[in-house]
């Protein structure tokens, strides 16, 4: 690791490392080594103040490292008490796919203590197939299934999320509804994270049928490019859907592949 | 018993599974299939798989009954053309049981090798990979079990949740040390 002499003293090595470790605990590694010369004690001093220890010495290098699960305990001592707004736009809030991993997500970060607020259709998925629900929902009435009625909806969530985002830090939103939210969410200042399912624009394009239809698949494919393109960070569901993200450049943003959660 | 859990939609091909099964069921014609699922299709599907008394589309199922299925079957095949992450792959092998899917990158960049894979919308190479599963199943039990501790390690509910708890704080830390650019002197 190596920051030039020009921006030296600028953070920037405290930022190389704590990627490093970031990157390293999500990985699940347990430890990371690393060999420094005995005569950069800056670096050294960034190392220490990082957490690592000096493990082994020849006559020119330590050999320093960083127990990571250590160091998860005491985050997890530390941790702070997120405050997420989640908005589910979409008036169908199927059982299947995006919507329920969404959800699902936004349940176990609440089981974990979190404050989560969910802005989500009135007896949709949550109020069905959730086994025990520990987020706080706002419901919304469905206003019908014809494209005004989407619409209707679209706007009616968007007036609740106004209402409750300044309770909130993180706006976190998904699929192709998400785009007016994750705007709303960057008027007001707060962190937005977009969950993103798959990356089939193009397929969805071409199977919708009439003009208006190809019309609202048009813009919801747009909505999730600028919600992608934009976001603080990028949830996606696989290793492959990331590689679309980043190899086809939706995205220059931070991409997190999580998966989706499996009762085990 | 073979047991593929989708939705019956056009994306999801219900209708190569019911020619997978055919085909299989002329060498093992003690083979039943059942379609757990409901969706777009399930009318046309049922309609059309009438004429083959072994095959069964149930409609919506509870969870206990989808999991009964999944550990009773011999092996599980999944004819999606699309997925996002295929849950129900991972539900099977939380079975135990094997899996047969056509080879989708997003199946490999989840499943690895833990499942078995035919060439896409390859009917005839899908049905003879199922016959191989059906005759000789142990060899696909150990890659189902692989796969089961696969499944455990990196999706259950509290990996998953370790890992988008990390992202969203390693997003708040990063944003706490990101430098103030506004403050710096631009150098020509």
């Amino acid at each position: 690791m190596v920051v030039s002499n020009t921006y030296q003293g600028r953070g920037i090595g405290r930022m190389l490392v704590e990627a490093c470790v970031n990157y390293a605990s999500m990985q699940g590694l347990s430890k990371i080594t690393l060999e420094v010369y005995r005569e950069n004690t800056r670096a050294i001093k960034l190392y220490r103040s990082a957490g690592f220890k000096i493990v082994e010495s020849s006559p020119d290098t330590f050999r320093m490292s960083l127990n990571l699960e250590r160091l998860g305990d005491e985050r997890n001592l530390s941790r702070k008490r997120l405050r997420l707004l989640a908005v589910v736009n979409d008036p169908a809030s199927g059982v299947y796919g995006c919507t329920k991993m969404f959800l699902t997500m936004c349940n176990i970060l609440a089981e974990r203590g979190h404050l989560v607020t969910v802005i989500t259709r009135a007896g949709g998925l949550s109020g069905r197939s959730m086994k025990s629900k520990h987020y706080h929902e706002i419901p919304l009435e469905a206003t019908g299934r014809t494209v005004w009625g989407g619409y209707i909806f679209l706007l009616k969530g968007l007036l609740r999320q106004l209402q409750s985002i300044q309770d909130h830090d993180i706006v976190i939103t998904a699929g192709y509804e998400a785009f007016p939210s994750f705007f709303l969410g960057r008027l007001s200042h707060k962190k937005t994270v977009h969950l993103h399912y798959d990356v089939y624009p193009l397929s969805n394009f071409l199977k919708s049928r009439g003009l208006a239809s190809k019309i609202i698949t048009f813009l919801s494919w747009l909505s999730a490019t600028l919600s992608l393109k934009n976001a603080d960070l990028v949830l996606s569901i696989s290793p492959y859907t990331s590689s679309l993200l980043v190899g086809g450049g939706w995205t220059k943003r931070p991409v997190v592949t999580i998966g989706e959660p499996i009762e085990t | 018993l073979v047991v593929s859990v989708a939705r019956v939609d056009p994306e999801k091909r219900p209708f190569d599974a019911i020619e997978i099964v055919r085909k299989a069921h002329a060498k093992v014609p003690q083979l039943k299939f059942q379609w757990i699922g409901t969706g777009t299709l399930l009318e046309k599907a049922r309609a059309y798989a009438s004429d083959h008394p072994y095959i069964t589309f149930t409609g919506f199922v509870d969870e206990m009954t989808k999991w009964r299925a999944l550990t009773e079957a011999a092996a599980f095949i999944f004819t999606s053309e699309r997925e996002g992450f295929g849950t129900t792959i991972a539900q099977a092998l939380l079975a135990e049981t094997p899996v047969i899917t056509y080879d989708l990158p997003v199946h490999r960049s989840i499943f690895d090798d833990t499942i078995i894979y035919a060439p896409c919308f390859d009917i005839q190479a899908f049905s003879e990979q199922l016959l191989r599963v059906l005759l000789h199943p142990e060899p696909y039990r150990d890659m189902a079990k692989k796969g089961r501790n696969l499944v455990e390690e990196k999706y259950s509910t509290r990996a998953f949740g370790d890992r988008v708890e990390t992202a969203l704080y390693t997003m708040i830390s990063a944003e706490r040390h990101r430098p103030q650019y506004s403050s710096y002197r631009v150098v020509k």
